[in-house]
């Protein structure tokens, strides 16, 4: 009698799984059945600028209800590709479908977007409260819903009392929460944010952080955050798309990003990286031996990924990203590979055991002490690595010019693509 | 005060002398007594009188007004449109268009009168239409308002932060709407400063209209002419202040306006 229910609603649940696993069902009228279809489903978008190609064929799928990232640095398409979402600029090839719809032919004012603009964009001639009802009336929306609604977002994001005054009188962080409150207000299907916390100062930043990421929560709508600050994206992101020069080089979970970076820009663009050259003298298919600088590594093959890779586009056209050498190819011996280390996953000692697989000795070049942590610069094989120890006091600190033992775990060893 | 600054003041005493001396004594001697020459013989407000009970005079006024306000209103409104266009959308030519803008503002206006009057003749004679009269002469001033209203938009557009119009169709905002509910209310200093101008332009204007006006169809600066050819009396300087006034006061509304920061910088 207990268990039925039990195993009931396991099933319901083990069946909402399956279902939001499938692929964009269409009814009999032709629009997709909701909650099983992407929130922004992008293939082979091009926006070339001139001569320059801002986006050059990015395909991306990004599940409803996520908190996603675009990172990477300035000029390598994160905005643009923020704005052919918003309707504001229109790609040169490729289709974009928001909640399964595909977009090409809908204005910015009809798509169920919302954008928080990097300098906020504020309307200087409106109040805070008109500023905020500003997309609801272009809807029209009956006035005292109107009231109730902005009230109600208002108190949400923090700002009361401010109802009454003009954007140039807020500060800065007042003006981003109004800002995120005018375009929350529509209830849109997906927020866009564009460097959102880019003009506030540190500790405002850190704390707006986490209230955006509660907010998201709270609310339940697909967010897409466009930033060039690693740590910004590591902190609040469910998932985060790495781009460069136009091109998406990785998708997936933050941990998974900082962990097992794919390619040299992830690896060095996100937290700081090791890299070791080396040849590859043997393939298993488990684990990838090589000859580097620093003697005989072996580097294991990551663990089988348990998320479908939601990188195959609708209709399985073509491969979104290049495979990863990682998972697909074996690798003949003498094909030179590049290996990538975190400066905080090498460990050092003194003289005597070896706490991994792998040990080279090494000299202490210099070290940066910043309290809570020491950064080594180290001579290996005549090659320079970075280590970051925490002052824990488990040994005392190195000296420049001593030798030292350098462990690399094989574990924290990853082969990048390229 | 050091010497520097002593001569500074005297080359800009002189300077402004030579600027408004003769608007001075134009107004000055509007309230001279002497009906004939350049003696004054006293105070007297007479002549203001006689202006208004002058109905020629009135009646050229009510053409000046009639004509400033509908050309003003017709090139404010055109000026504007073009102005969004030429810094808004992207077409083949804009580079040209927008400087061709600036031709009419250099042609002298003798020129520019004469062409109008060939361009209506020629239309008259194929339709029957553009009689000359007021109606010539607002179209005629409707041409010269629209690039000065056009230019002055224009910079008022240029310093608008394109972001605000695209968080307005964000905000579900059509074309349309955009330009009703944000674009529209952040450039309207700029628009009313290019009225005003436009406005004054049409007050001050002497060659267009004398080349383009029909019969009752005067206006106060043609009538000014007419009654000087006769010798200056005394209420034609009565007039000439009361023009002086219309223009000054203009002057400083389009000076007001253009300095009137984005509403909202303010309190």
């Amino acid at each position: 009698m207990v268990a039925q229910p039990k195993s009931a609603s396991f099933l319901f649940s083990g069946s909402a799984i399956f279902v939001t696993r499938k692929p964009v069902q269409h009814d009999s009228q032709g629009s997709p059945s909701r909650g099983s279809v992407p929130a922004i489903e992008a293939s082979g978008l091009v926006r070339r600028f001139g001569h320059v190609e801002a986006l050059a064929h990015v395909s991306l799928s990004i599940r409803q209800g996520e908190f996603f990232s675009l990172l990477g640095p300035s000029g390598c398409g994160k905005t643009t590709l923020l704005r052919l979402i918003a309707g504001l600029d229109l790609p040169d090839a490729g289709t974009l479908r928001i909640g399964g719809v595909d977009v090409a032919e809908i204005p910015a004012h009809l798509r169920p977007v919302n954008t928080v603009f990097q300098s906020y964009a504020l309307f200087p001639h409106l109040t805070v409260r008109e500023n905020v009802a500003f997309g609801l009336r272009m809807k029209k929306v009956p006035p005292a819903q109107i009231a109730e609604r902005v009230a109600r977002v208002l108190a949400l994001v923090q700002v009361t009392g401010l109802e009454d005054r003009r954007p140039a009188q807020l500060s800065g962080g007042q003006k981003q929460r109004v800002a995120l409150a005018r375009a929350v207000v529509n209830e849109p299907q997906v927020l866009l944010l564009d460097e959102p916390l880019g003009a506030l100062d540190l500790k405002l930043r850190k704390q707006l952080q986490v209230e955006l990421h509660q907010l998201q929560r709270r609310l339940g709508i697909t967010f897409i955050h466009v930033t060039h600050d690693q740590d910004e994206a590591l902190v609040m992101s469910d998932r985060i798309a790495v781009m460069n020069d136009g091109r998406i080089e990785q998708v997936d979970r933050a941990e998974v990003i900082y962990e097992r970076p794919r390619t040299r820009f992830t690896a060095q663009f996100i937290g700081s990286c090791n890299l070791i050259q080396g040849r590859v003298t043997a393939d298993d298919g488990q684990t990838v031996s090589i000859e580097s600088p620093m003697g005989p590594l072996r580097i294991p093959r990551p663990p089988a990924d348990p998320e479908p890779r939601n990188l195959m586009p609708q209709g399985g056209a073509e491969p979104l990203a290049k495979p990863r050498c990682q998972e697909t190819r074996r690798l003949s011996p003498g094909f030179a590979v590049a290996a990538a280390i975190r400066p905080e996953k090498i460990g050092l000692t003194r003289a005597g055991e070896c706490p991994s697989e792998s040990c080279v000795n090494a000299r202490i070049e210099g070290l940066v002490y910043s309290g809570a942590e020491t950064q080594y610069r180290l001579r290996v094989g005549g090659q320079t690595l970075t280590a970051v120890v925490l002052n824990a006091a488990r040994h005392e600190p190195f000296h420049p010019g001593e030798t030292v033992i350098c462990s690399l775990p094989e574990t924290a060893l990853v082969l990048l693509d390229d | 005060m050091n010497r520097r600054s002593w001569t500074l003041n005297l080359a800009a005493a002189v300077l402004y002398a030579f600027l408004y001396a003769p608007i001075v004594v134009v107004i000055v001697y509007s309230f001279n007594s002497a009906r004939f020459g350049g003696a004054w013989t006293g105070f007297t407000t007479e002549w203001y009188r006689t202006l208004l009970s002058n109905s020629t005079a009135l009646a050229a006024a009510k053409n000046t007004l009639l004509l400033g306000v509908f050309s003003t209103v017709i090139s404010t409104v055109l000026g504007t449109l073009l102005a969004f266009g030429l810094s808004r959308y992207q077409f083949p030519g804009r580079g040209l268009f927008a400087r061709l803008l600036f031709v009419p503002v250099f042609i002298p206006d003798v020129v520019l009168a004469v062409a109008l009057l060939l361009t209506y003749s020629l239309v008259r004679s194929w339709t029957g239409f553009l009689e000359l009269g007021l109606g010539t002469m607002i179209l005629a001033h409707v041409t010269f308002q629209i690039p000065f209203v056009a230019i002055v938009v224009r910079s008022r557009l240029a310093g608008l932060d394109s972001s605000l119009e695209e968080a307005a169709r964000d905000l579900g905002a059509s074309e349309w709407r955009t330009f009703r509910h944000v674009t529209l209310p952040l450039i309207l200093p700029g628009v009313l400063a290019g009225a005003m101008l436009a406005f004054t332009l049409s007050l001050d204007d002497f060659v267009v209209s004398f080349f383009t006006s029909g019969p009752g169809s005067t206006t106060l600066p043609i009538l000014i002419y007419s009654s000087v050819k006769r010798g200056i009396t005394p209420d034609i300087n009565a007039l000439s202040t009361f023009i002086i006034l219309a223009s000054i006061g203009g002057t400083v509304l389009v000076a007001l306006l253009q300095h009137l920061r984005a509403p909202g910088s303010r309190r």
